[in-house]
Order: structure tokens, then sequence, then C-alpha cells
């Protein structure tokens, strides 16, 4: 094994108190602290607990391809790592969902023998379990990237929940400021035959600070291209029903199972 | 930018549910014993999330995309 290692945590979605013991002990031991979160807050507190501190913010600029910052990043998080230092890169959320960049690395600084490891963390479908009293576990839940979703025309259970992340980056490749809603007619014509129109969906943000609420917003299908969304909107979509058991197949496990 | 103070208060909020619990209740109480500016003061009594980012410029890029 090689000198030098890498650590990929997450810092949650709010501000601060969502980081696990384990992720803040990397934080403080690493040589070198990578990170890229959403809140000043958190920024300023990763840099107090680390003074190596980075931020790879310059990676991002508007207009450019989010390609290929992407592969900016995991280049700068390897070339830290190729000098023999301990890193550990930080970013806000699971730094494995919605975050091809954390599995990248790790799978290249592995393949270039070092250690490298990633920590699970709170992603925002888990402040969304909570937040809107959602078990996934009672009727079934599917999650899709809500531009992968479309295109993909991706099949779906309408009796199970289904989340589709980042609904304001529908169809969007490159890095902007201002989030546009111009998709989503695309995304109503897609449900709409499953559910019908009037089926009430939730536009969903988790909240970022304490003193806040999340924001939930509860509108009929046919109406979601006229709602404003925000780049850390997900969108989620509650079942039709309960599914029917096939008792065929309830009689067939409970036969296995001798019951 | 950011104030220290304001930075400082609500990590400390985040991390202290009594805290956090007591500035619910009585917010001006929880403000006055604090150092924050008026300003600072102001952006918290607004509570609405994007209010706050608004508010609290943010250094970062709010990348939002699958980084």
């Amino acid at each position: 094994m090689k000198k030098g290692s890498l650590v990929v945590v997450g810092t949650g979605i709010r501000a601060v108190g969502q980081v696990s013991q384990e992720a803040v002990a990397h934080i403080q031991r690493a040589d070198k602290l990578l990170y890229l979160v959403s809140d000043p807050v958190t920024s300023r507190w990763l840099r107090d607990l680390n003074p190596s501190a980075e931020s790879l913010e310059s990676s991002y600029s508007v207009g450019r391809p989010r390609r290929e910052t992407y592969d900016e990043l995991v280049e700068r998080i390897l070339a830290a790592v190729r000098t023999g230092q301990r890193v550990c890169w930080a970013t806000y959320g699971h730094p494995g969902v919605c975050a091809n960049s954390g599995h990248e690395a790790v799978r290249r600084a592995r393949g270039e023998g070092y250690r490298a490891t990633m920590l699970p963390a709170v992603s925002c479908d888990d402040a969304l379990f909570a937040d809107l009293g959602v078990d996934p576990a009672v009727d079934g839940c599917q999650t899709y990237e809500a531009t992968n979703f479309v295109v993909c025309r991706r099949r779906f259970d309408p009796h199970a929940g289904l989340v589709l992340w980042q609904l304001g980056l529908l169809g969007q490749s490159t890095y902007r400021r201002q989030f546009s809603n111009a998709g989503l007619p695309l995304l109503v014509d897609l449900l709409a035959p499953v559910y019908g129109a009037m089926h009430r969906v939730t536009l969903y943000e988790a909240a970022i600070y304490p003193v806040c609420a999340p924001v939930v917003r509860h509108v009929e299908l046919a109406r979601l291209p006229q709602v404003e969304v925000t780049w850390a909107m997900t969108l989620f979509v509650p079942p039709l029903g309960p599914a029917v058991p096939d008792p065929a197949m309830a009689a067939r496990l409970a036969a296995l199972l001798g019951e | 930018m950011l104030s220290d103070n304001l930075a400082r208060f609500l990590r400390n909020l985040s991390l202290d549910p009594s805290l956090l619990e007591a500035f619910e209740q009585d917010p001006e109480g929880i403000l006055a014993d604090t150092e924050l500016s008026e300003d600072d003061k102001r952006r918290m009594r607004s509570a609405d999330q994007e209010q706050l980012r608004r508010q609290l410029p943010t250094p970062e890029p709010t990348p939002g995309g699958i980084i």
C-alpha cells in the first residue's frame, strides 16, 4: 500500500449538525481537507476544525459543463493523495449520492494503490423521509435523478413512492446560478397518464439552517410546470394506493417456510 | 460576508437542541443575549430558508448537480 490515503465523507444536509462522529474524526486528522459544501456556516466550521481546509469551488464556473468540473475535482483530490498525505474529501449531503466524483476518486485512488474509503452520511432523501413522514419500506420507493428519469423514459411502479432528485436541474448539463422549470412539462407528460393530472405531488427542500422549516409544497401534477423550482428541490410522488398482493405467490412463500 | 458571530450562533443552534428550543420559544430573549449585530438579528428573525440564503452570501457555488 502506498503512502497517502483518501477518505470521503458527507456533511449531511443541515448545517453542521448531521456530521457523524466518525466523519468529524477523519476531518480533524486529515493532513489535507478538501471540501465543497453549500452553506457558509459549514464551510467556516470545516476551516475551524482543520486549518488545511481548502474549498474546491474554483472548479465551478457559470456555463462550464458539469462533466469537466467533476473530472477536475477528481484530479485535484488525487493530486493531493499522490503527495503522500492523508486526504479527506468532504461534501454536503451523502458523499456518494448525486456525487459521482466521490466514487470516482475512491475507485481511482484504489487503482493507484492507495487506501481509500467512503463513509455514509445523511442525504436529501433521508431528510425527506423524516420531514414528509414517509417510510419507504411500507409502499416501497423508487429513486431516480430527474433528467435520467425523463431521458431514459424509466419504467416505474405507481404503487410505490417515487423520488426524483435534482428537479431544478432537469436537462441542464452546465453549471448555472439560475434554475429553470422549462423541462417540467415533459416530466408531466410522463407522469400524468399514469397517476392522473390531479394527483398531488410534493416539492421538497430540506432545511439547511436549524431555525428554518423545510420547504414543502403540495401541487397537482398538471400545475407542476407553473411552480418555481430551486436547485435543491426534490420531487416526491406518493403512490396511487397500496400494491395488491398475489395470493398464489403468498401461498408459495408460505409453503416454502412450512406455514 | 457572513459574520463570525452569526456563523457561530447558527452552529450553536445546530449542535445544542436546548438553545434551539429556547430560541423557538423566545427568539427576542435569546437574541438579546448574543453579540449579534442588528443586521444579523434581522436575518435570524426571518427564519425563512430562502430569505436567509439570500441574506447570507454563500462563498460556495451551490453546485446542485451530481458533484
